[in-house]
């Protein structure tokens, strides 16, 4: 009896210790972390496209216009639930070599990423992928950090090899969307990106 | 000879040395209690593992330190990351967001009057309601507003007559006692570097451009330990990871 006793009283401090930032359950949690990595994968999928020599204008076209419809404000300034002003979706690239950093907004990245002066290019991710804990921001709204890997090859017309590996931490938004006619939805959307260059691979 | 196609375009990636890699300060929170272990595995409670849990472990949280700062060339710790290590595992401290004992330390980089400057935020979480928190800065340090923190000559005073000329020397004074102008303040005034950064945002005289590095400082009732990014070749020792260790006085 003293026993369970004890073993009861550890189960319920361990419970009152754990982290309490938001108040979703398991299941949603866990629902959210599969489509976060899911919505991931099909970023990661436009960026290959878009960074992809061989295909046609047109497909490239299409993902320069619909990949941004996947981040907040759709790639433009937008103001949260608060009334807190943001500036356009942006990645920002910090070099831990030389401590330097600098900002790109999304739609300038992807252009930039279609028109990059190289013979062939090349983006792959890595499996792996971590998304932090869920922290509540408002009645309706969570946010969250997915981090993972992308390694970028390409070749120059002198056939000179660049290749180099980043962490990218995205913010990842999911708000509770209450429709007429759909009911209520969950929605997520992606915010600015942090790009960690790591080392070259 | 040239590299073919394939050659160049075929990606080996070490996944193991990505989850290795400490990826994100919830993850380190989540290594330090011993939640996930130094390989990015959860640790079940009554998991049948090959390796002696106890091991396992010693390895996650020796694994959170810059092992190229806290270890020996034989293979071990030095004396205040081992003392760490086993007081980590021992006492069963925890760490957890709510927490108050922690803080980041984030630097930016800033144009003041349109020349560069660089300041540091300390920012920390504050509990709004319930499960909500939100990050709020509680001090900033930097050259612009150091001047704050300076003393200052107390026993400076303007006169008790000074209305009867209508306060007519009053401008040239205080030019001519720029540092020491706290003390003309009435009673109760508590000069803060949080007030100059108001000032200097909301006149437009400071513009903060982008976040150039951050570090996470922690408070346990033995140790205070701060927490940096790294990035380094051929090693799994990578990510957020402990740089500094102290070891507090016993009062």
């Amino acid at each position: 009896m003293k026993y369970k006793f004890i073993t009861l009283l550890i189960l319920i401090s361990g419970m009152t210790t754990f982290a309490q930032t938001n108040d979703l359950t398991d299941e949603e949690i866990d629902a959210f972390k599969v489509q976060c990595q899911e919505r991931i994968d099909a970023f990661q999928m436009g960026l290959e496209i878009i960074g992809d020599k061989q295909q046609p204008a047109d497909i490239k076209t299409h993902y320069l216009r619909t990949l941004p419809e996947m981040f907040m404000g759709s790639g433009d300034p937008w103001t949260d639930v608060n009334g807190g002003r943001h500036g356009a979706v942006k990645m920002q690239v910090s070099s831990l070599s030389s401590g330097k950093v600098h900002d790109v907004p999304l739609k300038t990245y992807l252009t930039r990423l279609r028109d990059l002066n190289y013979k062939s290019v090349e983006i792959k991710k890595a499996q792996t992928c971590l998304i932090s804990n869920l922290y509540k921001v408002s009645e309706n709204m969570y946010m969250g950090t997915c981090t993972f890997f992308q390694f970028f090859t390409a070749v120059g017309s002198d056939n000179r090899v660049y290749k180099d590996r980043t962490q990218k931490d995205v913010d990842v938004y999911i708000q509770r969307v209450d429709d007429g006619s759909l009911g209520t939805y969950w929605d997520m959307k992606f915010g600015d990106i942090n790009v960690v260059q790591t080392s070259p691979y | 000879m040239a590299e073919t196609h394939s050659q160049i375009f075929t990606q080996v990636i070490d996944e193991q040395e990505l989850n290795c890699r400490i990826k994100q300060i919830d993850e380190f929170f989540m290594r330090f209690n011993y939640k996930i272990d130094y390989a990015g595995k959860p640790v079940e409670p009554q998991e049948s593992d090959s390796e002696p849990d106890s091991l396992r472990h010693f390895k996650t949280t020796a694994s959170l330190l810059n092992l190229d700062k806290f270890a020996t060339g034989h293979n071990s710790l030095d004396s205040i990351a081992s003392e760490f290590v086993d007081y980590v595992i021992n006492s069963d401290v925890n760490l957890h967001y709510e927490d108050t004992t922690w803080h980041a330390m984030v630097t930016c980089s800033a144009l003041y009057n349109g020349k560069p400057q660089s300041l540091t935020l300390r920012m920390q979480p504050e509990r709004v309601q319930d499960e909500i928190y939100k990050w709020v800065i509680s001090d900033v340090f930097s050259p612009l507003v150091d001047c704050m923190k300076d003393s200052c000559n107390m026993n400076l005073r303007i006169f008790p007559g000074a209305h009867g000329g209508s306060f007519i020397t009053i401008p040239e004074f205080i030019n001519l006692n720029t540092s020491d102008i706290h003390a003309l303040f009435c009673k109760g005034y508590e000069p803060t570097s949080l007030a100059a950064f108001e000032y200097l945002i909301k006149t437009g005289k400071l513009k903060l451009q982008n976040v150039t590095g951050v570090k996470y400082s922690f408070h346990t009732p033995e140790y205070d330990f701060i927490v940096e990014q790294f990035s380094k070749k051929n090693t799994y020792n990578n990510g957020w990871l402990i740089s500094t260790i102290i070891k507090n006085q016993k009062l």
